[in-house]
């Protein structure tokens, strides 16, 4: 095979042999030499390549927490607040107020109805982000502007409301009698449009056939998914939550192997989707199907729920707003019999813990298993860790176990977190990446996309600069360097996956996956990292440009 | 139908269904990351569009599930009736698990939004079980010993067959049922008796000519009701409560107050 050197303004490695270099060299997808321009004389040399030579390398980058579902939201229009880029590479600018919102589903609908699709076809939009619900509400009368024959769905952000018009209302049989907690009324007891919680979507999302577990599993959301992580310099991706019968397992198998798909996936086998017993054996039966491109093995655990729906199991002393303890998601005592079991078998764990007593717990599970079953290099890691304080750290590093911390939250959430949820000084020392760097815990940062965008330089950038939306630095001292910062989205999420052997850094041997860009995110000001641009990917030696 | 989520003692229940495979489904209580439970509703979805479908759907909540969010998905779905939560408390360990300081809160939970509470392992539990329970929940309290309940309790009673007003214990110990054919009734006396049902009455459905010309039904389960308009040719309802505390009597001559 043909030897392919690129030259490039600055390869950042992440391999502390050689932190940079200007040329590296690619032969069958791997890297054969990395240096300068000599690298590839001793193997015979190899034909140059310039077309990086005046952008920046780096390791591509590795999210280690997102799920498919990222990939399948844009089947759907965008109305949120914040500027997005579709999998086409399509600019769409953030929505800033009710006129906005619905001047963007006006021109939706027009794009339905000049692609002739039938009158009483629904219009699902997503992303309605929240910070408006403080000065105006959008309603139904807001959306019967936009049709009064399609049933108009707008999805607020946080998934847990949507508001709909009169159309959707109808559809869904919701009348002025209705008596459903969640199907909100107006002071004069008509329905206003706004469905809370889950149970009040159901009936109409049923209606509307809008069904993510069905989308997230097909070959457009899969190439979806793809489309977004080469626009942000991902190579590798976890589906942290996936049910993978055989039918899906070879339809990922199918996709990521084709010659034109850059991305590579880690699904992890969703714990509680399968009967206890089954989970063990199932993830084991899964590793057999591993190709490059698709890596499978790894078990997902979740515990409880979320700091900022204060469902996430805290130890004393609790929510500072007065709101009770949050919910197990499984019973503690299951959680550990179900974590001996799965260790026993060596199979590896992502175990979702947002609060600091699931974090005990599942650390406690842990300790347990690996006194009646040792295991050396299981890397079971807590997914989130968000409240994770230095004594647990200390014992999470006495046993082996990784964090993925979720950085992002920092922006989205840091101050909610503030005022209402933990409090200033809990909050302070959220996702606390200098605390478990310290305490020398493998470490990995993430999105959790479709939670919060994927975008590993603006994780990055988050646990950088822990700067929150009202433009506070929440928690100086976690503050992390820009150098530790990009090994937790390449270097150390590939160890959390287990697959630091084969990406991560720019060295020989290792697959060749690189994120390009036009500068260095150890090179720009700390507060530009998120602004640098991507270019694309080259993905096992081959180039994927934006 | 049954759907079982077995997600808390270690795939028994499964097991122990297996002879039922066929209509048995299992399903998950897990939650990808905190933001979409969506696993139990498209597992509902699925049960709804099934051919034939299901005339009942036993939905099986084990371990720290939260009871109260499937049954919003029922009440909240116009092609599905709401027939209650029953909480099965295992009258030896219920007391353990209540003030468990991690999962206390959760089981406590499940009693209080129960409509109906069966007490397993009586033989088993101290005496002050039932105390302790009826603190937590004001839903009827029944005895299963061996976990056999009455499926009426359950699924609730069938429409009456026969005409005229009738009442009957002869169902064993566990529960009185009174059921009443024919006549016209007031809808708004319906109304008010829909919210302040006679005491003791856990199960009540029927349907209704009104005196206004319209028809319709009603259902209550435990302290939760619905009334709706339908097509009806007849009225026929039919009422159920604990025989220590219903009184089909009772029952019959609140009726007579309804009729127009
Ligand atoms: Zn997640």
């Amino acid at each position: 095979m043909t030897i392919t050197v690129y030259s490039s303004k600055k390869i950042v490695t992440m391999d502390r042999n050689m932190p940079e270099a200007t040329h590296v060299a690619v032969k069958d997808g791997r890297i054969l030499a990395v240096g300068d321009a000599t690298c590839a004389d001793q193997w015979g040399g190899g034909t140059l390549d310039d077309q990086f030579a005046n952008d920046v390398l780096t390791p591509g980058f590795i999210e280690g927490h997102a799920h498919l579902m990222a990939g399948a939201m844009w089947n759907y229009p965008y109305v949120g607040y914040h500027d997005r880029i579709d999998t086409e590479g399509k600019l769409w600018p953030g929505l800033l107020n009710i006129e906005d919102v619905i001047r963007g589903l006006k021109e939706a609908e027009a794009r339905m109805t000049a692609a002739g699709e039938p009158a009483e076809k629904p219009l699902y939009a997503w992303g309605f982000d929240p910070i408006f619900l403080d000065t105006e509400r959008l309603n139904r009368s807001h959306l019967d502007e936009v049709s009064t024959t399609r049933p108009v769905v707008v999805q607020h952000s946080n998934f847990h409301l949507m508001t709909v018009n009169s159309a959707a209302l109808d559809l869904a049989q919701y009348t002025r009698e209705t008596n459903v907690i969640g199907v909100a009324k107006d002071d004069a007891g008509e329905l206003n449009g706004e469905l809370q919680e889950l149970a009040a979507m159901f009936p109409l999302m049923r209606r509307i056939g809008v069904n993510f577990r069905a989308l997230s599993s097909q070959e457009p959301s899969i190439r979806a998914f793809g489309a977004i992580a080469r626009q942000t310099g991902t190579t590798t991706m976890t589906d942290l939550h996936a049910e993978l019968p055989d039918d899906d397992v070879d339809t990922l198998v199918r996709v990521t192997g084709s010659n034109d798909y850059a991305l590579r996936i880690v699904p992890m086998l969703g714990a509680a989707l399968l009967p206890p017993n089954d989970v063990g054996p199932r993830a084991l039966e899964l590793t057999k199907k591993t190709t490059d491109m698709l890596r499978l093995g790894g078990v997902k655990l979740v515990l409880d729920g979320s700091i900022q729906g204060y469902t996430a199991r805290l130890r004393w002393p609790g929510h500072v707003n007065g709101a009770p303890n949050g919910i197990w998601v499984i019973a503690p005592e299951q959680a550990e019999e179900l974590i001996e079991k799965l260790h026993k078998a060596h199979v590896q764990m992502h175990i979702h813990t947002n609060g600091d007593e699931a974090s005990v717990v599942a650390i406690d599970a842990i300790e347990r298993a690996q006194s009646l079953h040792y295991w050396g290099d299981h890397r079971h890691t807590l997914q989130h860790g968000q409240m994770i304080d230095r004594a647990l750290f200390k014992r999470m590093k006495a046993l082996g176990i990784a964090v993925n911390l979720f950085a992002n939250h920092i922006w989205y959430f840091g101050d909610m977190h503030v005022a209402k949820s933990i409090g200033l000084d809990r909050a302070r020392r959220m996702d606390a990446c200098r605390t478990c760097l310290d305490e020398d815990v493998a470490m990995a940062i993430h999105s959790d996309a479709p939670v919060t965008p994927l975008a590993p330089l603006f994780t990055a950038w988050c646990a950088v600069n822990r700067i929150t939306m009202s433009g506070e630095c929440l928690g100086p001292e976690q503050r992390i360097e820009a150098t530790e910062a990009l090994e937790a989205i390449t270097l150390g999420a590939a160890y959390t996956l287990k697959l630091d052997e084969d990406i991560g850094s720019i060295e020989a041997g290792k697959i060749a996956d690189f994120a390009v860009m036009d500068d260095s995110p150890l090179d720009v000001e700390p507060m530009a990292i998120k602004d640098i641009k991507v270019k694309g990917v080259v993905s096992g030696g081959r180039v994927f440009l934006n | 139908m049954v759907m079982v989520n077995d997600f808390g003692e270690l795939n028994i229940d499964a097991e122990l269904l297996e002879s039922a495979d066929e209509d048995t489904m299992t399903l998950s209580n897990g939650c990808i990351c905190c933001t979409m439970g969506t696993e139990l509703l498209y597992a509902l979805g699925d049960a709804i569009d099934r051919r034939p479908r299901p005339d009942h759907l036993v939905i099986e909540a084990s371990g720290v599930a939260q009871p109260e969010k499937i049954a919003a998905a029922a009440h909240a779905e116009p092609e599905m009736q709401y027939a209650g939560v029953v909480t099965v408390a295992d009258a030896a360990n219920i007391g353990a698990l209540t003030s468990d300081p991690m999962i206390g809160a959760q089981i406590a939970g499940q009693l209080e939004v129960a409509d109906l509470v069966a007490l397993t392992k009586t033989d088993l539990g101290d005496a002050n079980v039932t105390g302790l329970v009826r603190r937590l929940t004001t839903a009827p309290i029944v005895e299963a010993p061996m976990g056999a309940l009455d499926p009426m309790l359950v699924l609730g009673p069938t429409s009456p067959q026969t005409p005229g007003t009738g009442h009957s214990h002869d169902h064993g110990a566990d529960y009185a049922q009174w059921s009443s054919k024919g006549g016209v009734v007031d809808r708004e006396a319906l109304k008010a008796f829909l919210i302040t049902p006679p005491k003791g009455l856990y199960r009540f459905k029927g349907v209704f000519r009104f005196s206004d010309g319209t028809s319709g039904e009603a259902h209550i389960v435990g302290a939760t009701h619905a009334l709706r308009t339908t097509e009806a040719d007849e009225t026929a309802a039919v009422a159920i409560g604990l025989s220590a505390e219903f009184d089909p009597a009772e029952m019959a001559s609140i009726w007579e107050t309804l009729s127009a």
